[in-house]
């Protein structure tokens, strides 16, 4: 019980630091675009497009964590950890992926309210 | 007895709001104005095409014009009793308009007098006041220089 716990927790960890990082960057960015008299919205959205494997691999902890757990779980049969890395490799990638959906949600409301 | 250490410092509390609200108050007005600031940012840029592709065009086509004639290349307009210059502006726009069928034509194909009658004693409305234009001097050549007196209030006579 206490180790599905754990993992839930890590797992909410991952999506949400992979969210914010992609939300957090993109938003600051727009700001300095702002500062800079570059359009925000394509800079928010480029900053997003290329952050998105950053906020994943930093929300792992550093690519090498997870891969040498993986690398463990594939030569000495532990399938529960390799399980693990995966949901959280996943819950990393729908973060960022969601993160950079919420920017170009604002393109879309932009879209809709202002024409 | 153990006594309770007081940590609550009001001007670091104080500060840490004005910075923390700042920031917030950043994101908040960038999430507010960023897709304004793109949609202003894509109609410059569709501008400057315009206008690039136009002053090629333009260029191409001052090297066709047959260089012997005196043809009407530009019209200056000169306003009197004119203070604000977004007015101005208005004004300057109306009656370049008028006259921008001049453009391109040549100058002794042109009569002053009618030239002239194109924009005196018009009635112009400009938020709700009416200004009536009066041309006060005119000099032709390959530029047209108009100078019109502009006076404010209802003219005398009805169109």
């Amino acid at each position: 019980m206490i180790l599905l716990y754990t993992f839930f927790a890590s797992f909410i960890y991952s999506f949400l630091v992979a969210l914010g990082i992609v939300l957090g960057a993109s938003v600051f960015a727009g700001i300095g675009a702002i500062i800079n008299n570059h359009p925000p919205l394509k800079t928010m959205l480029d900053m997003a497009s290329s952050i998105k494997i950053w906020a994943v691999a930093a929300a792992m902890g550093g690519t090498f964590n997870s891969l040498e757990i993986i690398e463990k779980g594939l030569f000495k049969g532990e399938l529960k950890s390799i399980i693990k890395q995966a949901a959280y490799i996943v819950a990393t990638l729908w973060g960022a992926n969601m993160g950079y959906k919420l920017i170009n949600l604002i393109k879309r409301c932009g879209d809709t309210w202002l024409k | 007895m153990v006594k309770i250490k007081n940590n609550f410092k009001p001007p670091s509390c104080f500060i840490t709001g004005i910075i923390i609200g700042l920031i917030c108050g950043t994101v908040f007005f960038t999430l507010l104005v960023c897709y304004r600031i793109d949609d202003y940012c894509e109609n410059i840029k569709y501008l400057e095409t315009v206008i690039e592709d136009k002053d090629a065009r333009l260029v191409q086509l001052e090297k066709s014009i047959n260089k012997n004639k005196f043809i009407l290349e530009d019209i200056e307009i000169y306003l009197e009793n004119m203070d604000q210059e977004l007015d101005k502006l208005t004004f300057k726009k109306f009656i370049k308009e008028k006259y921008s069928s001049l453009i391109g034509k040549e100058v002794n194909s042109i009569d002053a007098d009618m030239t002239v009658e194109i924009i005196d004693d018009r009635i112009f409305k400009l938020s709700n006041k009416e200004y009536q234009l009066k041309v006060t001097r005119l000099i032709m050549t390959n530029i047209l220089k108009i100078w019109i007196k502009v006076s404010p209030g209802k003219a005398s006579f009805d169109l």
